[in-house]
Parts: C-alpha cells; sequence; structure tokens
C-alpha cells in the first residue's frame, strides 16, 4: 500500500541526514537484548540504562555501554524520562529504542525526544497519542471503515446514562480502561449487579496503572479468537503487513501462546485482515512497527480491537514464519530509510510458536513466583529460539514486570510446531523459583489446543483448578534423587562451570576509547 | 541408610545403598529397584532406570531438593529424625498452619478486603485484592469456613511472607 501524507514524507527528510551510530535502549530483560543483538548485527552501538538492582543483569553485560539511572522502582528508573533523555544526550545517542512497556507507548516520552533531536524508534508523538485513546483510535478507524466492536464510543459519564448504554449493548458487556493494554482495568459483566462493582474495579486499576481512571464499556463477544496483524509502516508512504499472530491462549487478559498463521483463517480472510490492518494505520497516520489487534468471532466477523505502538512481546513468531528481522527494520524505519521489500515480496512460509515464561507459580493461582534462580538451562536445537533475560544465581525481584524468557520455535506446520515445542519445554530447565512450563506442556498436549479450537477462555474452559498430572514413576525417581544426593559425602563450596556468571570480557561487544 | 521425605503431603521412607560405582539399590516406601546414578557436574546427573535413561537437573533448596525430569519440577522436601519422631502429629499441626494463614506470596498493597472478622465464607469466597508486579491478584478462598483474624487494612503494604489472614475451617467444616 503507498500513501502520500506530506508531514511524514517531510519528516523522513529530515531524517535521513543523519545515520545512526548509537542507540540507547530504554529497557530491561529480554527484549532489551533482542534490542541490542539487531544494533550489533547493523554496527550500531548500544547504550543500555539499568536501575540499582539491575547492574549484573544480562542487559546490561549485552551493551556496549552502560548507565545506572536510579532505584529499582521503575517511576525514579526506567520511567524516567528526564534522567533517560540526559543520560542519551551525555552518551551521544541518535536513536531511543524504548522495548515494551515502560516507555514504549509514552506519547509524551515520544515528544520528548523528537524536541531534543533525538530518534525515537517507534510511531510520531502525534499517531502514538491517537492509537493510546482507545475511544479517539476507535473513532477514527470506524470512519476509515474498519469494522468495530458495538459499544460505547465516548467516556463513562454518570451512572444513569450507563444504565441505558448497557441495554442497548445487552450482556455480557466488557469493561475497558481508555487508556489501557495488557489486561489492566478490564472486566466481565454479565448481569447489572456486578456492574458496580466491577466499575470500580476497573477504575481503580486504570487509575494505578496509567493515571486515568477513564473507562468505557463494549459488547462482549463469547469465545472469540484473538487475531492480530503485524505491520511495518516507512516514513516514505510505504505500509506492508506481515499477516497475522493468533494469540487466544490468555489469562487474565494476559497472552500466554501465540502462533503464526491462525489455525482458523484461511487465504481469503488472512488477505482480507492483511488490509484492513494496513487500512487502520493508513488512517491513524502510523510509521514503524506496529500491531493491529482483531476479535475474530465464530462466525469469522473480524472486530478491530486497538493497535499496539510498538514492538510485541510475540513478534518473534512473525519474523520465524516471515524471515523479516522487526527489530532492524524499526531501526531502518527510524532512520529514514524505505522498506526493502513490497507486500508480494513477503511470505509466510512454515508454522512458528511462542511460549511466554513467567515468574509464577502454576501450582498456587498463578501468583507471581520470586527469588533467587538457582539453576538455568535453556533448550537448544534445530528450529528452536529462546529471547531470555536470565541465567543462573540471577535474582528475579518484584520490581517489574514478570516475564523472565520466551521460547519460539518454528517448523513446517502447525502439528510439526507444537510437537518441537513440547521438546523444548520438557528441555528448559529453571530450578530456584516456579514457573508455568508444566502447565503449558499440559496446555499444548491438549486435544482442543492441537486441534487448534482456540478462544480467549480456553484456559478458563479447560484448565480452571489445573494441578500438575500425578507421575509416579517420574516422581519415584525425584525422591530417589533426592536420597541420593543426601546420601553424597558433603564437599566444600567449588564454583562449578555452569555456575559462573559470563564475565563481562565474554559479553562485551564492540568497544572503543571515547574521547 | 533410611531417610524420609514429603512430597505434596505424601511421606516416603527411602533405604538407599551404593552397591558397585554409580549403581544405587533404592529402596522407596519397600518397592526396590536398582538405579544408575552419576553427577556430571553440580547440577546434573546422568540416571539409567530399567533401561531408561534419563537427563535429571538437582538444585538444594532450603527444606530438601527441586529435582527436574522432562519438564516437570519435584519439590521433594526432606523430613529429619527430629520432626519425624515427633511423629505426623507436628506435621499436620504445621500443614493446618500454612493452610489457615494466608500469607504475601509476594511483596504489594491490598486493595480491596471483601470480609470481616468473624465472616463464614464459602470454598471459593473473594477474601481480598493484592495489588502486585502490577497486577491485581484476587484471593479467594481454598475452603469454607470461617475468617478468624485480618492482619492488614486496605491500602497497606505488605512485605512477602507476612500473614494477611487467618481463616478457621474447624468450626464450620468438622469432617475436614
Amino acid at each position: 500500500m503507498k500513501r502520500t501524507t506530506k508531514t511524514v514524507t517531510k519528516r523522513s527528510v529530515k531524517t535521513m541526514k543523519q545515520p545512526i551510530q548509537r542507540i540507547l535502549i530504554a529497557n530491561r530483560g529480554e527484549i532489551a537484548r533482542r534490542v541490542i543483538q539487531a544494533c550489533k548485527e547493523l554496527n550500531i552501538e548500544t547504550v543500555a540504562i539499568y536501575s540499582d538492582v539491575d547492574k549484573y543483569s544480562p542487559h546490561v553485560l549485552d551493551a556496549d555501554m552502560a548507565v545506572e539511572i536510579g532505584p529499582a522502582p521503575p517511576t525514579e528508573s526506567y520511567l524516567n524520562m528526564d534522567r533517560i533523555i540526559a543520560v542519551a544526550r551525555e552518551t551521544r545517542c541518535q536513536a531511543i529504542h524504548p522495548g515494551y512497556g515502560f516507555l514504549a507507548e509514552n506519547a509524551e516520552f515520544a515528544r520528548r525526544c523528537v524536541s531534543e533531536g533525538i530518534l525515537f524508534i517507534g510511531p510520531t508523538p502525534e499517531a502514538m497519542a491517537l492509537v493510546g485513546n482507545k475511544l479517539k483510535a476507535r473513532q477514527t478507524v470506524m470512519q476509515a471503515g474498519v469494522p468495530i466492536i458495538p459499544g460505547m464510543q465516548t467516556r463513562t459519564q454518570q451512572d444513569t446514562d450507563l444504565e441505558k448504554i448497557v441495554q442497548q449493548i445487552g450482556f455480557p458487556i466488557m469493561i475497558k480502561a481508555a487508556a489501557g493494554g495488557g489486561g489492566k482495568g478490564m472486566r466481565i459483566v454479565r448481569e447489572f449487579k456486578e456492574l458496580q462493582p466491577a466499575l470500580e474495579a476497573s477504575q481503580r486499576e486504570a487509575r494505578s496503572a496509567f493515571g486515568d481512571d477513564t473507562v468505557y464499556l463494549e459488547k462482549f463477544i463469547e469465545r472469540p479468537r484473538h487475531v492480530e496483524v503485524q505491520v511495518l509502516a516507512d516514513a516514505h508512504g510505504n505500509i506492508v503487513h506481515l499477516f497475522e499472530r493468533e494469540c487466544s491462549i490468555q489469562r487474565r487478559h494476559q497472552k500466554i501462546v501465540e502462533e503464526s498463521p491462525s489455525p482458523a483463517l484461511d487465504p481469503d480472510l488472512r488477505q482480507k485482515m492483511g488490509e484492513t490492518a494496513c487500512r487502520v494505520m493508513e488512517a491513524v497516520g502510523y510509521t514503524n512497527a506496529g500491531t493491529v489487534e482483531f476479535l475474530l468471532d465464530a462466525d469469522k466477523n473480524f472486530y478491530f480491537l486497538e493497535v499496539n505502538a510498538r514492538i510485541q512481546v510475540e513478534h518473534p513468531v512473525t519474523e520465524l514464519v516471515t524471515g523479516i528481522d522487526l527489530v532492524k527494520q524499526q531501526i531502518r524505519i527510524a532512520a529514514g530509510e524505505p522498506l526493502p521489500f513490497s507486500q508480494e515480496q513477503i511470505q509466510q512460509k512454515g508454522h512458528a510458536i511462542e511460549c511466554r515464561i513467567y515468574a509464577e507459580d502454576p501450582e498456587n493461582q498463578f501468583l507471581p513466583s520470586i527469588g533467587k534462580l538457582i539453576y538455568v538451562q535453556e533448550p537448544q536445537g534445530a528450529g528452536i529460539r529462546c529471547d531470555s533475560g536470565i541465567y543462573s544465581r540471577m535474582e528475579v525481584t518484584h520490581h517489574y514486570d514478570p516475564i523472565l524468557s520466551k521460547v519460539i520455535v518454528w517448523d513446517q506446520n502447525r502439528e510439526a510446531a507444537i510437537a518441537r515445542m513440547l521438546h523444548a519445554l520438557s528441555h528448559y530447565v529453571i530450578l530456584g523459583i516456579q514457573t508455568p512450563i508444566p502447565f503449558l506442556i499440559d496446555l499444548l498436549s491438549h486435544p482442543e489446543f492441537r486441534s487448534g479450537n482456540l478462544h480467549t477462555h480456553f484456559l478458563e474452559e479447560h484448565f480452571s483448578g489445573w494441578k500438575p498430572r500425578a507421575q509416579e514413576s517420574e516422581r519415584a525417581l525425584a525422591i530417589a534423587i533426592a536420597a541420593f544426593m543426601d546420601s553424597r559425602p558433603r564437599k566444600t563450596t567449588v564454583v562449578s562451570e555452569e555456575q559462573r556468571m559470563p564475565t563481562p570480557w565474554e559479553s562485551l561487544g564492540r568497544w572503543e576509547l571515547l574521547s | 541408610m533410611e531417610k524420609k521425605y514429603r512430597h505434596q503431603g505424601d511421606e516416603f521412607t527411602v533405604q538407599i545403598a551404593n552397591t558397585s560405582p554409580d549403581q544405587f539399590t533404592i529402596s522407596l516406601n519397600g518397592h526396590q529397584q536398582v538405579i544408575d546414578i552419576h553427577p556430571i557436574s553440580d547440577h546434573r546427573l546422568s540416571v539409567h532406570r530399567e533401561g531408561q535413561t534419563l537427563d535429571v537437573y538437582v538444585a538444594g533448596t532450603d527444606d530438601g531438593y527441586q529435582v527436574f525430569i522432562n519438564g516437570h519440577v519435584f519439590h521433594i522436601v526432606r523430613v529429619d529424625r527430629e520432626s519425624s519422631r515427633a511423629g505426623a502429629h507436628a506435621q499436620a499441626q504445621q500443614d493446618a498452619f500454612v493452610e489457615n494463614v494466608i500469607e504475601a506470596p509476594m511483596p504489594g498493597r491490598i486493595l480491596k478486603i471483601f470480609v470481616q472478622e468473624g465472616q463464614e465464607i464459602e470454598a471459593d469466597d473473594r477474601l481480598f485484592i493484592l495489588e502486585a508486579m502490577k497486577m491485581e491478584n484476587e484471593i479467594r478462598a481454598p475452603r469454607s469456613g470461617v475468617v478468624k483474624k485480618i492482619f492488614f487494612q486496605e491500602n497497606e503494604l505488605v512485605s512477602l511472607g507476612q500473614p494477611i489472614m487467618e481463616l478457621d475451617f474447624t468450626r464450620r467444616d468438622p469432617d475436614s
């Protein structure tokens, strides 16, 4: 798709003048490492930032330079715009990559970067502000002829209004935060008496997560699929989509398993959704990498949900089926380069699946699990990718989002990819804290998952009250191993090969003396 | 050498004898098997059992071991001689304590409390919301009973392991 927006073209001319030599990564964990890898492959130097508890974190080890920016609470470190921009200037970075979360979808931060003459690797502040307001975004795309879910297009006013609106939409109803994302502030209401408490909870959650308690209501679609389309848009008016990802497997509206292609789409629907996604991005004036989320109902009607104005956690599945490095494309687009391919040149090949590994306890209501990682061994082998932010003996703190790593696999078809994921998960050793790996193994083995009958309430329907399957022979062996360990003579502590942390020299990349 | 271990409420008595290099005869609650165990490194063991080979990982914890076998992690708790001599009574008391008192799984803030002291509750009733790691975690009653004590008020901060609520399952549910 080609478009002619004059303002966008003008901006690109300005950004073309300076090639990017150094990028500050305003994030931590696996996504900071992912961005650093892309930078290094493009021969761009990297500056990491870290809070005081993250000094020995993997993203700091990976970067060429690193600067401490404050104490652990995100507001004093990874969300501290003044400090981050000051560090970018001091270290002479031409650009900032925000990753996902933290400041990634903060239009004010993007604006500050632009006014300081620093490239923000993402959409323009204007486009970000537009898609960041869910209500405005819906109005804008509706005018462009994109289907949306029936519901309120305006913010909540008084309770009297609400009653009327509720009657118009009809139960079940979904409450959502206008400034929201990541499931925060979302509630499903099935009858009128649940409405008030749910509204209060949503507003409370929205206020603490986004500082804005505006919520809106919409028709809740039973058993929908979550299907999203990855889009790339350059500053020269070119927009392409990189097909879909299905992310129907969610818990509390947090995605857990993502895959591409979606088992629900046929080529016609795929093309239609891809083109609609491009139309959404054109309508909102979007540049860089972004995602258009849709709900797909049982009759294969799809409805626009929202635009995610960032690189997403689940971007690797698209990378594996298209062969396109999305983070490198983000950097090139920000530098003013045109997209190096047309829509016809992009192909979706094979099948990719991602499983998110959170620090959480599947046997205890999936509550967060924190502490010291005693031992970590990541899965390896043909078609297996592990984007990770952890290592053995690292401390997992409660300060940040609980994502530890992601396992992504590729194979020729869905069945083979599921088998490969099961292999990878059963070889992913994480000792010291709880992880959902045993749960994920059961999930991917479930006949309904295998047959592709997914919807966003899949886990509630098939896995509520999940307990690990009793495997008596493995349990007997585990107890035998404990007895074996206790029967061994106590030895003095020796730092073994795999307990050793990588030294800075091993992970140091390109470096040079700063004059 | 006899040892006692516990896993998810089940107790196991183990006898282990090193019969030849890497060969261990292990009797588990009277059921005997011969296992070939060889440590490859501090956390990794090569295991051969009845013709099956296994890549097993192990880590010591405060009270026992975490053992990783084929993607599953087993938390094996050591039952030491003193406590086992005190008998099942002490264990039952400890279990009851753990179940009755809801402790903070991590630092956070008590956003909302739905119950009052003395209130009767049914299994799965909402007790309180703990905000942690930027998410609201709704804590529900594991069984029916009575709220005995609430240690916090709404909006108060809790740190890891602090008791938040004590429940009494005996008053309403004498069978369990």
